[in-house]
């Protein structure tokens, strides 16, 4: 029988992915990353401020790229698109494309951590995110933080679940982090602004994270951002200000706010780019585009998606960064024992 | 108060059939209300109805006025996140409401009967027969002088006698009241 190939390939630069290839690497495996930005790092590189101990994102992935780096036998392919994937003799043929030029290379195992993508606020006319200067996403925000805290603001509103649990968008489910980053971008709000109101418009909150429930309360209580449950019907603008209308359904009555900036808590959303390659070697997608492990009952490891096939990160379920690198080590043990035992003749 | 609630009302199950529609589909999040063009007038918001079906308030719901103030402009369905359709559920009550033999007839259901009983008689409505066969029946004041000199002067409110109807129209009329069922749902 021929020896398994050894070399790993992992589709996805982003924090998940780098946390697989350093865990994989230190066996000493090669390990070939595979990321389609011209950098590594993902989304998480441009957050600053992490919930809910407000670490810094930038650093973390900074640290992650050095140690990728300082391994010898770890390549990173940049600006390179997996272009295809198929079974050859018990491992994998990929096909890496870069500016339009292909070469294959066969590979052992396949970590798949395409990562996400975010919810096009466009698609709910109504908050008139696109044609109103005041509405903006909580990617936005994260990405342009300093200049944001800068604007004069008096009243802030915070709108979530946009693109998430809502049927008639096709969007079913519940986006898990919006609760959290919502929170954490108001309170750095109100820490930039003490006099401004903020208010957060929700319908449940889930902070099922580790501290994350004293942490929402903390920004409840201390710094005193104003939480109404409602979701909100329409955004216009009114007096050189917009105007969100909604209910208060606690209160149960109709309500307006006049505030100068919103922010739209956009869900995380599946990318397909990896959904093709994953069908292609008997993987499966779910109803809304995420990668799915086998049942956990078949599998030998939780993020086992086929033989010799892992997925980390956000391309399975949206998660937080610290769920990211855990399913990263998750899936570099799950290739690491998988090819100690098929690795041998 | 404890009562004996099944699991779903008996409101809810023909309010579910009458519109098609699964009403615990509901999240309560209040998006119906925050875009309603009715609200003002109403006095129980379209989430709050829904919850009111749910727990089998009859007699709540068939008097409140948000049943008949509902304008059917479907805002809030085409924005709701459970896909519930609001505009159905509020005919599928004002039917319910019509055809309740106890109920007491209101201002609501006279004029549904007198706008409705115009068009078939004339074909369209005649707004100051309405106006006027209205005031009568509800027992409500006709509107202030200087509205209806107003009305009058801008030619608001049609004064010429009703419009007679075609041959054909009354064929039609006929046979929607043949085969009609009642209207609503």
């Amino acid at each position: 029988m021929e020896m398994l190939n050894q070399e790993v390939l992992i589709i996805g630069g982003g924090i998940a992915g780098m946390q697989a290839a350093i865990d994989i690497g230190a066996s000493g495996r090669k390990v070939v990353i595979a990321e389609k930005e011209k950098t590594l790092g993902g989304h998480v590189k441009d957050y600053t401020c992490l919930f809910p101990d407000l670490s810094n994102g930038t650093a973390l992935v900074a640290q992650k790229v050095a140690k990728v780096e300082a391994f010898p036998n770890i390549t990173v392919q940049l600006e390179t698109e997996v272009s295809d994937l198929e079974r050859v003799n018990g491992g994998f043929k990929a096909s890496l494309t870069k500016n339009s030029a292909s070469e294959t290379q066969n590979f052992g195992a396949v970590v798949i951590a395409g990562g996400y993508g975010n919810f096009d606020g466009t698609k709910y006319g109504e908050y008139g995110y696109g044609r109103y200067p005041g509405v903006i996403t909580g990617i936005e925000f994260e990405q342009n933080m300093g200049e944001i805290l800068k604007r004069p603001v008096k009243t802030a509103v915070f709108i979530k679940c946009v693109g998430a649990r809502d049927r008639s968008k096709g969007m079913p489910y519940c986006s898990k982090v919006c609760c959290m980053y919502t929170a954490k971008q108001a309170k750095e709000l109100k820490n930039a602004h003490p006099d401004a109101s903020v208010y957060v418009t929700y319908m449940d909150i889930r902070a099922n994270f580790k501290n994350g429930e004293e942490f929402v309360r903390g920004v409840m209580e201390e710094e005193r951002v104003r939480y109404i449950r409602g979701r909100v019907g329409k955004i216009f603008p009114a007096n050189g200000c917009l105007t969100v209308r909604m209910e208060d359904t606690l209160k149960g009555v109709p309500q307006e706010i006049e505030a100068d900036l919103i922010v739209l808590a956009t869900a995380m959303v599946p990318v397909n780019s990896t959904n093709n390659l994953v069908m292609k070697v008997g993987g499966k997608v779910d109803d809304n585009g995420f990668i799915t492990s086998l049942p956990l009952a078949e599998s030998t490891n939780p993020m086992e998606v086929a033989k010799g096939v892992y997925y980390a990160g956000a391309c399975g379920f949206p998660c937080d960064v610290r769920e990211s690198l855990n399913q990263g080590s998750a899936a570099a043990a799950g290739v690491l024992s998988y090819l100690q035992v098929n690795g041998r003749p | 108060m404890t009562m004996g609630q099944t699991a779903i009302s008996s409101m809810q199950t023909e309010v579910e059939r009458k519109a098609n529609v699964n009403l615990d589909t509901c999240m309560q999040c209040g998006c119906c209300t925050g875009g309603c063009s009715g609200i003002e007038a109403m006095d129980f918001s379209p989430r709050q109805i829904i919850q009111l079906i749910k727990m089998d308030e009859w007699a709540v719901l068939l008097n409140s006025r948000t049943i008949w103030m509902c304008v059917s402009c479907h805002i809030c369905e085409d924005r709701c996140p459970a896909r519930i359709k609001i505009s159905s559920v509020m005919d599928a009550l004002r039917a319910i409401a019509y055809s309740q033999p106890t109920a007491e007839p209101n201002k609501q259901i006279h004029f549904h009967n007198l706008f409705l009983g115009q068009v078939k008689t004339f074909g369209r409505t005649h707004e100051g027969l309405l106006m006027m066969s209205y005031s009568l029946k509800a027992k409500t004041p006709l509107p202030p002088m200087r509205l209806i000199i107003d009305y009058l002067r801008r030619l608001r409110v049609d004064m010429k006698p009703p419009h007679m109807l075609g041959k054909a129209y009354r064929f039609t009329i006929k046979k929607a009241q043949e085969g009609g069922k009642d209207h609503g749902a």
